[in-house]
């Protein structure tokens, strides 16, 4: 059962923007974010980071508001506000008092078409832009994360970094990003999801009169009606007629890599690339995943940390995409054990996975944690407008409404046949993050 | 609970080891958090055992007399709850949130977990290596490098406000389980445990269920009050300046090379305002407006004037003891002389001149307006209302913070901005790329003071 919090009333304006609004009084905030259907899969080739550019100049002011204005307003009634850029989609995020959320609508209705976007400030973001990217390279981690997709996905968009490669982000241009926006940034393309203690009518009335009056992308008539059952799982649709579609490689045949850096924790990463979220393994891999890598019951767990091969294991489904995604499990080995031992572990739970049914108990427990999972994360008003959201961008918001049915009734033969086709080795990419020693004079 | 205030829905319940439980029911989300402090936290572990706090905490769920690790984790992992300890350099921390419907269990296995640890040599072997592992990427961080040399330089290194939390490398391997045992019973106490609840609970179901879970704490005998952090000794050096705001030269600059790195971290130290100190709202409020958020003046400065770094911060560290007030930032090698030069500036000129016209109040605006997203969770609210009992705040602040903000005025916040703002006191590290910057502190203005390396 879907708890109370996740109920979405949604409905469309006439020029295509849709709504889905999560009314609750629980605090008295209101959570409002504007997904954008674009992000780095859009961006042209050769001028990677374009998206993300734009999110970043999306702060830069309008006519109406100067820049520093957009900041300044919201800064003054305490709001948070924030913005990402993901393969799928761009989204905007402010959380505020209750009393104050028409001032939210009246900013992001201005940024949907009224950015500058000017020469001068675009050189000053790519700068900033440049800096955020440095000190992601800065972090093993990410520099691991960002070599993990170019090898996986080496023909599709998902092989980019979502910023950018360096090079390519200080070569764009005004020109280019305006084309940009001037593409993807019209109400049809977007959507609003909207949390928190407001009353229905009246925040469809706000939304109507702060974005109700922009039209719809010249060429497209918007779709008229308010019908709650004609905005059901639009994502994938449309947006792959109009740019954006990829070819998915998911050619057979292992990959591995090997990263060699100062500093960090050494790292193995098994990353499955698994159908995306409208399959019908993701369930059975959800619950794989929590099998595998959470928490000290899990069986990685026990095979690798507990007779001290590993100091952490984790695993994750991250598939929330439109096309196929990772399925990751990560060893971190303690210091001296050979990643071969590692691998040869993980190998035999996996097959373990396709070879024996997961015993019923297991299997309850599993589900009841992915369960309470779900409620306790449904405490934060972000936290359900991040779900809404991600969930519309990639398979249709109503995947949520038999999310917890459908993941309850999964047998353990469903997750022995999704081992069988999703966890097997020329599916996988094996990262190897390998510390390797300061110089002499490296400080350390 | 909507727009309500909070305080006057707050209840107090004394449980029968001696513990005050703060209760406050939110029904929104059928889950309840229950936040415990231990007075203590690293103040309490010596320094020649260096890492035995956080260890005792990290074991605590590792083994009880009834229970082995795995044991533990079945009960906590199949109800999808989570118990978790974690050190601060006062407080050592206790957390535990689920659904509505297994308050019981869990509350009872905090209760085990916490009086009756067993500590097993097993686990106490993998504690050991999930520590070592988190000081292998402490050490290549930047920003915890450079403020590590930094409060090593402000505090002393064997300072509570210096030490890691994570503890020393060398002396982690050493600490066995009677060292463990040791700690523990010198730290856990009744009347050093603070407990506040929030959720979807009645008030009888949760304080029933916590004395029944702490009955061993009540056979205990009181430890007093828990040790605070010594008070830092204040190394003043020869005045490089006639005051706050004029002409002040650079701080003395420390520099940790860590190869592989394309930016470097800087770190400000300054000295700090206790919680109980009747100036720390003011001093709160100069630190958000020098480097609280994306509009204060040092991100006007060096993010959006000069395009330096990707984001500028600051904050306070202390609690009972005044503890430091530090300023952040990222930039590149290049542009360190750069960014040293432009902070001092800022900070002298906010210290000489405090805020100007309208700058205090569109802060006190943005504060009073973030205040109740601040309390959004069970679990912030909790922690709000053990910080203001622990720092003899009465609960109705919880509501009142925006007057309490309105009560400061342009003279307050700038005397404060002058406590904190002390160039003679005052300690930058840096860390990251490159080798150590003596550049940097030659080319600050009216600096003495030779760079050091590291």
């Amino acid at each position: 059962m879907l708890p109370a919090a996740y109920d979405v009333h949604c409905a469309r304006l006439e020029n295509g923007l849709e709504l889905f609004l999560l009314p609750a009084a629980d605090v008295p905030l209101v959570a409002v974010s504007v997904w954008y259907r674009v992000g780095s899969r859009h961006d042209p080739p050769g001028h990677s980071g374009m998206a993300h550019l734009l999110e970043h100049m999306l702060y830069k002011g309008s006519a109406r508001y100067p820049r520093g204005e957009y900041d300044r307003r919201l800064h003054a009634e305490g709001a948070v506000h924030n913005a990402s850029t993901w393969f799928d989609r761009t989204q905007f995020a402010i959380l505020l008092g209750a009393d104050r959320y028409r001032l939210a609508l009246e900013l992001e209705a201005d940024r949907m078409r009224g950015a500058l976007l000017s020469a001068s400030d675009v050189r000053d973001e790519i700068g900033v832009v440049l800096h955020e990217l440095q000190a992601g390279r800065d972090e093993p981690g990410a520099r691991f994360f960002e070599e993990l997709h170019t090898v996986a996905w080496p023909r599709h968009p998902y092989g980019r970094p979502v910023a950018g490669w360096a090079g390519e982000v200080a070569a764009l241009d005004a020109a280019a990003l305006r084309r940009f926006y001037d593409d993807h940034y019209w109400p049809d393309n977007a959507y609003l999801v909207i949390a928190g203690d407001f009353e229905i009518g009246r925040m469809q009335a706000d939304i109507d009169a702060t974005f109700g009056s922009i039209r719809a992308r010249p060429g497209t008539a918007g779709t008229a009606g308010t019908d709650p059952a004609t905005c059901a799982a639009t994502a994938a649709g449309p947006q792959d007629a109009r740019d954006g579609h990829a070819q998915v490689d998911l050619a057979p045949g292992e990959r591995r890599f090997e990263l060699r850096r100062v500093g960090g924790q050494e790292e193995i990463t098994f990353a499955y690339r698994v159908p995306g979220r409208a399959d019908r393994d993701a369930y059975a891999l959800d619950l794989l995943a929590q099998l595998l890598g959470h928490g000290r019951t899990s069986r990685l767990y026990r095979a690798l940390v507990a007779p001290g091969h590993a100091v952490h294991v984790a695993a994750e489904n991250m598939s929330l995409l439109r096309d196929p995604y990772f399925f990751c499990l990560d060893v971190e080995p303690v210091p001296g054990v050979p990643a071969t031992c590692l691998e040869a572990l993980v190998e035999a739970e996996i097959a373990r996975l396709g070879r024996e049914p997961v015993a019923a108990a297991e299997l309850a427990s599993v589900c009841k944690r992915v369960r309470a999972d779900f409620i306790l994360r449904s405490e934060r008003l972000a936290a359900r407008t991040a779900l809404v959201g991600e969930l519309e961008a990639s398979v249709g918001w109503t995947y949520l409404s038999t999310y917890l049915e459908r993941l309850a009734a999964v047998t353990p033969h469903e997750l022995l046949a999704a081992a069988r086709r999703c966890l097997q080795p020329d599916r996988r990419v094996i990262g190897h993050y390998r510390p390797r020693p300061a110089p002499v004079d490296g400080g350390q | 609970m909507g727009r309500e205030p909070y305080a006057p829905h707050v209840s107090v319940v004394r449980l029968e080891p001696g513990i005050d439980l703060y209760l406050l029911r939110r029904r929104a989300v059928p889950r309840f958090d229950l936040i415990g402090l231990l007075e203590g936290g690293l103040c309490a572990e010596p320094a020649e055992e260096s890492g035995v706090a956080d260890l005792v905490l990290s074991m605590l769920d590792r083994g009880t007399p009834a229970r082995d690790e795995q044991a533990i984790a079945r009960l906590l992992e199949s109800l999808g709850a989570q118990l978790a300890y974690r050190l601060t350099r006062e407080t050592a921390i206790v957390e535990v949130h689920g659904l509505s419907e297994d308050l019981e269990p869990v509350v009872a296995l905090m209760g085990e977990t916490l009086c009756r640890p067993t500590f097993p040599a097993a686990e106490l072997v993998q504690a050991q290596r999930e520590a070592q592992a988190a000081l292998r990427e402490e050490a290549h961080d930047g920003f915890e490098r450079a403020y590590q040399r930094a409060a090593a330089r402000f505090f002393g290194e064997r300072h509570p406000y210096a030490r890691s939390l994570t503890g020393a490398a060398a002396i982690i391997p050493q600490l066995g389980r009677e060292a463990l045992a040791r700690h523990h019973a010198r730290t856990i106490a009744a009347d050093r445990l603070t407990l506040a609840a929030v959720g979807d609970f009645d008030a009888t179901r949760m304080s029933d269920a916590l004395n029944a879970a702490l009955v061993p704490l009540a056979t205990r005998a009181a430890l007093g009050p828990a040790p605070l952090a010594p008070q830092r000794r204040c190394k003043r050096s020869p005045p490089r300046r006639q005051r706050a705001g004029t002409s002040a030269g650079a701080p003395p600059l420390e520099h940790v090379a860590l190869a592989d790195k394309e930016q470097v971290d800087l770190v400000w130290l300054g000295p700090g305002v206790a919680r109980d100190d009747p100036g720390f709202d003011a001093a709160a409020l100069a630190s958000f407006l020098i480097g609280g958020s994306f509009v204060s003046r040092l991100n006007a400065r060096l993010r959006d004037r000069e395009g330096l770094t990707y984001g500028a911060h600051c904050g306070l560290s202390g609690g009972r003891a005044p503890g430091c007030w530090y300023a952040t930032l990222g930039v590149e090698p290049a542009a360190v002389e750069r960014a040293v030069r432009l902070v001092t500036e800022e900070l002298s000129r906010f210290a000489g001149e405090g805020p100007v016209e309208g700058e205090l109040e569109a802060a006190r605006q943005h504060l009073a307006g973030a205040h109740p997203l601040r309390l959004e969770t069970n679990r912030s609210l909790a922690a709000a209302m053990l910080a203001l009992v622990r720092h003899g705040r009465p609960l109705t602040d919880l509501d009142r913070y925006p007057e309490r903000l309105a009560a400061l005025d342009g003279e307050a916040v700038t005397a404060a901005a002058r406590r904190m703002v002390d160039f003679d006191q005052i300690t930058v590290a840096t860390a990251g790329a490159g080798p150590a910057p003596a550049q940097a502190a030659a080319a600050s203005q009216g600096s003495s003071r030779p760079a050091r390396s590291p």
